[in-house]
Formats: structure tokens, sequence, C-alpha cells
């Protein structure tokens, strides 16, 4: 009963959160701090599902029938478990350094922002913790839904088209892809709850499964895949803390965990009828992760560069999912590399967008150029800055080495060596784009004026990217523990 | 801008006429009912002759914007809304009867339902006032309590179907009986 009681309150503080924030935006003190509380609040209950989860207790709320058989229902899981905890630590840094830059930058409407990205916040942990394809369908639209305000806050005439390019996508594809692949799975298995195994293994034909799985991949449009991925370059106007909402921690890890789910839940490590479609993705993830990290080599912009950094990364988590239904034996190492990934892609990818919202809102520099000599001035950000980007190259021993090192072994176990030469060209790409940035911006002599103000960045805005940094540490010391915390989750479909 | 949105909904009512399918096509009938209730109540209720006029309408009117709202998602076919129901259940049949165009038409309508909805929406939450129009928004109480029913029975049915699923089986079970 009490991971029942915390598995709602993990959903439902953040909500709770929102409605608070937007009722009391004034003294920016309380709101800071409501924003701040119950997003330690939501941490601290995610800290305890992952400890049931891992004594065995099962937890499971449900809030509507709307279809025989088909619940709105919510579970814990080991793989939503870790996801969550990992997602809400992160986000109670991003409550920090989001208070600290809407007050440096005196961001219009600050209480709105904080509200919807709470918001988002209980979206992707409701995809993360959906039992079945139904309530991940609910939690995905919803997640989009209150991730379109984020995108289109400024309300001026760039950030309205690229808010509706967002929507539009986002909306088109999970409507249009991921409802008739659910309808269909529906159809096939007369229910649709995830489960460790696979709902599919065992009731599809060949050309079917082939289908189904392209309907499904292309469907969850929220990991950037092409040609589904313009909302990622689109989004990239928003305010910093928007930035760090949609892509480092929910609209993006929810679409990463999404193609999880459907990998391990719905098709099952053990399924090998859609190894065709599942090559031919790989194919395509493969070759847009390479060309994602050129794009990005060729944008001067800090926030375009890190979207598409991101994407490439994003796309490396559908390359693992799919590596384990391409029908080799180390399906459980792939979807082992892509859960990695999703971990330390939000570490890295949150540190990133801090540190270049620190220094947006500090020195007021967005462009590339402009970096050099800023680590100088500002030598905990971009100490930060430095370890993130070394944890997205894949350098060792930060958390993005471990998931690589993974996805490299499956690809090559699994007799696809052109899959894991795709990967590792992306990761000597992504060298290119974020190392002679970093390095330049510790190593190069410092500006003179760099700060718009005396006083430098407060700690509000400099705690959060060390910290966050920190954390791509962690899986040094703990990644044993989270393989031992996920196999129930790919052994069980294994041993049948 | 009526005519066209009633003759998308409804052709996807009667696409897949079979009779056995009927029950489904209830179902969807009282789904477009609910929602053209809200629909047009709400903006009756304002006097809303064009788009143009709801622009800033959640501002001025926020209850009958609600029951807009909640209209629009219902033909969108969103889920927890009552289409969402009506859009599963004839997919469902046209997938089970491999009827694929079928299926295709009806998540081509669902598209189209989403962005002429999304425009919708947009305009009443994210526009400014047309100020030409600002002056007469005064809202018609009376006209706007059906259209909330009506838009809480969209979102209710849509929880908790149940109640609906036997009342269709019983109309189709009647009306088959009728027509044969």
């Amino acid at each position: 009963v009490n991971a029942e009681i915390a598995l709602f309150c993990v959903l439902g503080a953040p909500v709770l959160q929102a409605a608070l924030i937007m009722l009391l935006p004034k003294p920016p003190g309380l709101r800071d701090l409501i924003h701040i509380g119950f997003s330690l609040f939501a941490a601290v209950c995610a800290a305890y599902l992952a400890n049931a989860v891992a004594h065995g207790e099962t937890a499971r709320i449900v809030l509507a029938r709307p279809l025989p058989n088909v619940d709105l229902a919510f579970a814990i899981d080991p793989l939503g478990a870790m996801m969550v905890v990992v997602l809400t630590g992160l986000a109670v840094l991003h409550a920090v350094h989001a208070a600290g830059v809407v007050r440096a930058k005196q961001e219009k409407a600050p209480a709105r922002l904080l509200a919807f990205i709470a918001l988002s916040m209980a979206g992707v942990c409701a995809v993360a913790f959906s039992a079945n394809l139904f309530s991940f369908f609910v939690a995905y639209q919803a997640l989009a839904l209150t991730a379109f305000p984020l995108v289109a806050h400024r309300g001026d005439e760039e950030a309205r088209p690229a808010a509706r390019a967002f929507l539009a996508m986002l909306l088109a594809s999970s409507i249009g892809l991921l409802l008739p692949a659910m309808i269909w799975t529906y159809a096939i298995a007369g229910a649709l709850d995830f489960q460790a195994g696979g709902v599919l293994a065992g009731r599809v034909d060949a050309l079917t499964a082939n289908i189904l799985l392209v309907l499904f991949v292309l469907g969850i449009a929220m990991t950037a895949i092409p040609p589904m991925h313009a909302w990622l370059p689109a989004s990239s106007s928003g305010p910093f803390p928007a930035l760090v909402a949609i892509q480092a921690l929910a609209v993006v890890p929810a679409g990463g965990i999404g193609v999880l789910k459907v990998a391990t839940f719905v098709f099952g490590p053990a399924m090998a009828e859609a190894a065709i479609a599942a090559q031919a993705l790989i194919v395509l993830v493969g070759v847009g992760m390479i060309v994602a990290a050129l794009i990005a080599l060729s944008k001067q912009d800090i926030r375009e560069r890190l979207a598409y950094s991101c994407m490439a990364q994003s796309l490396a988590v559908v390359m693992g999912a799919l590596l384990a239904l391409a029908g080799g034996e180390f399906a459980a190492a792939a979807l082992f590399a892509a859960a990695l990934q999703i971990v330390s892609l939000a570490c890295a990818s949150a540190t990133l967008l801090m540190a270049a919202g620190t220094t947006a809102a500090i020195t007021g520099r967005t462009k590339v150029a402009d970096y050099a000599g800023l680590g100088r001035v500002m030598p905990w950000t971009f100490a930060g800055f430095a370890i993130a980007s070394a944890s997205m190259i894949g350098m060792p021993p930060f958390a993005g080495a471990w998931a690589k090192l993974w996805l490299i072994t499956a690809a090559a176990g699994s007799g696809l060596v052109w899959a894991a030469v795709l990967a590792s060209v992306a990761a000597i790409l992504t060298f290119t784009h974020l190392g002679p940035l970093a390095a330049n911006a510790l190593a190069a002599r410092a500006p003179t004026d760099a700060f718009k103000r005396p006083d430098g960045a407060s700690i509000l805005l400099a705690a959060p990217v060390i910290l966050a940094a920190a954390a791509t540490l962690l899986l040094l010391v703990l990644a044993d523990s989270v393989a031992f915390f996920l196999a129930p989750i790919w052994s069980q479909g294994l041993v049948q | 801008m009526r005519a066209c949105r009633k003759r998308g909904a409804c052709c996807s009512v009667w696409r897949s006429a079979r009779p056995r399918d009927l029950r489904r096509r209830l179902i969807q009938l009282v789904a477009l009912a609910a929602a053209a209730i809200a629909f047009y109540g709400g903006a009756a209720a304002g006097r809303v002759q064009t788009l143009a006029m709801l622009d800033g309408y959640g501002q001025r009117a926020p209850l009958a914007s609600a029951a807009i709202t909640a209209g629009a998602l219902s033909l969108m076919g969103a889920p927890l809304t009552i289409g969402f129901l009506g859009r599963w259940r004839l997919v469902e049949a046209g997938v089970g009867a491999g009827w694929w165009w079928a299926a295709g038409l009806v998540i081509i309508a669902s598209l189209a339902g989403v962005f002429y909805g999304g425009r919708l929406i947009e305009r009443m939450y994210f526009r400014r006032a047309n100020t030409a129009y600002a002056g007469d928004g005064g809202v018609w109480r009376v006209m706007l309590a059906p259209a909330l029913l009506a838009a809480i029975a969209t979102i209710g049915l849509g929880f908790a179907p149940g109640f609906l699923l036997r009342a269709a089986s019983a109309a189709s079970g009647m009306l088959t009986g009728i027509v044969t």
C-alpha cells in the first residue's frame, strides 16, 4: 500500500506543484520554494519506489477503464523506476537552476514556465510507469501538450511557429502511426498490458511484426528519429529552463523510454520475426546519428548545436532497443545499453544545457565562438560543461562511455559490425562538435568584459551544473547494481 | 466552417457501413452529438459567427471556451474523451475485418481533426482578442448550460463508457431487428 501511495505521489505531486505555482506566483521566493520543495518530494518518492522494486514489491493504480480489458493504469517496474529516479533527481537540480535563471534573466511569466516544467515531469513519470500501451499513449500525448507551452513560452514571432511545428509533428506521428500500431496490437493480442517477454511474442507472423515495428518506432517521434525529428531543432529557440525540460528531463527521455518499453514489453527480446525491419531501422538511426552530429558541427548557436547533439545521442537509444530485436544473442546487452544511454543522455544533456543557460544568463553569450576563455572566469560551470561533453562523446570513466561500450559490444556480438562502426563514427563526430568547444572555453585567454554584472554566477546557477556533471560519474560505481536491478525485465523473455 | 466540419465527422461514421458494425457507429454518433452540442453550444452562447471572433475567447468567456475545447478534443479523437472510443472501435473493426483502407481513412480523419481542432484551440487561448469583436462577447447563460453538460458527458463517458457500451449494444440489437 505504501508503494501505491508513493506511486500516486510521484504522478500527482507535480500536478499539485504546478497548480500551487500558478496560484501563488508572488512572492518569487515562495514560488521557487514550492518548485524546489515539490521536486525534492517527487525525487524522494521515486527513490522509495526504486527501493520497493528492488525488494520485489509491486504497485498498480487504475484511474479509469475506458475500453474492455484496457485500463488507464500505472505500475512500477525496474525500468520505469530507474528512469524516474534519475529524471526526478536531475529535476531537483534543475529546479534550483531554473529559479536562478528566471531571476538572473528576468524571464517574463516565470510562474507559467515553472508550472509547465513541473507538468512535463508528471508526463514523463507517467510515461515511465505506464502499465500498458494505452496508458503510455495517453501519457505521451499529455506530455506533448504540456511541453507545448514551454516551446511557445516567449510568444513572439519566432516561438509561435516553432511551437506549432513541435505539437503538429509529435501529435501527427503519434496519432498517424502509434495509434494504429496500438489498435492493431490490441486486435492481435486482445490486451495491451506491458509484460516481460512481450505481448506479441509467438502471436504474430513475420510480415505483421515488421510492419508493427516500423509503425511503433516511427510513431514515437519523441526520440527525434528521422524523418520525424524537425520538432527538436524547432524547439531550440525556447528559454533555457524549458530546453532542459524538453531535451534532458522530459520529452527526449520519454521517447527513449517508450521505444525501450515497446522493444522489451511488446515485442520481447526473444522476438526474431521483426529482424528485417529492425535492421533497416538500425541503418536509418545509424546514418541519422552521423548526419545529426555533422549538422551540430555546422551550427554556431549553442542551443542549436546542443539540440542536434542531443538528437544523435537519442538515436543511440533507439539503436540499442532495435539491436535487441535484430535476432542476435546479445539482446539483453543491447537493451541494457539503451537503458544506460537514456540515463547518461539525461545527465550529460542536463549539465550541458544548464551550463549554457548559466552562461547566457550571466554573460549574455549564446554563440559558440564567444565561449573562448569563459572557463577561466566561470571555472565551476565550465568544469561541468567539459565533464558532460566528455560523457556525451563517450570518454571513460563518465556515464556515456559505458553506454557506448555496451552498444558497440551488442552490435558486434549480434554480427552487425557495420552498426558498431556507425555508432563509433557518430561518437567521433560528437567529439568534433563538443571537444574543441569545451577545450577552447577552458584554455583560451579570458575575455576582459565577460560578466554583465560584476558578481558573476550565483550559487543557484553554478552548483546544479557541477552536481549534475558529478552524476555522470556515478555509473562508475553503480553499473553492476544497475544491471542487477534491471535484469528481471529481459531475462524472463530470454529464458522462455 | 461548420459545413465542412460536419461532413468530415459524418463520413467517418458511415465509412464502415456494415450491419454488424452498427454498435460501433452508434457509439460514434453519440460521441459526435455530445461533442457537437458542446462545440456549437459554446460558440453560440457567445454569438460567435466567424473563426476570427474566437481570438482570445478563452479570456472573455472561460466556461464557453472550456465547452468548445472539450468538443474539439472529442472531435479530434483525443484519448479519454468519448470521441476516442468511437475512433478506436472503428479502427479496430477495420483491422479486424481486413478493411485496411477504412482504418486508414479513420486515422486520416483524426489527423485532419487534430489540425482544425488545434487551430481552434490555439485561437481561443494563444491569441489576443480582435478589437473589433472584443466588445460584444456577452455570454448567454441559458445557452451555456446544455453546452457544459455535453462537455462533461464528452469527458465523463470517455473515462467510464460501460453504460454507453451497454446502451449501444441494446439499441443496435433493436435496430438490426427492425432492419432485417
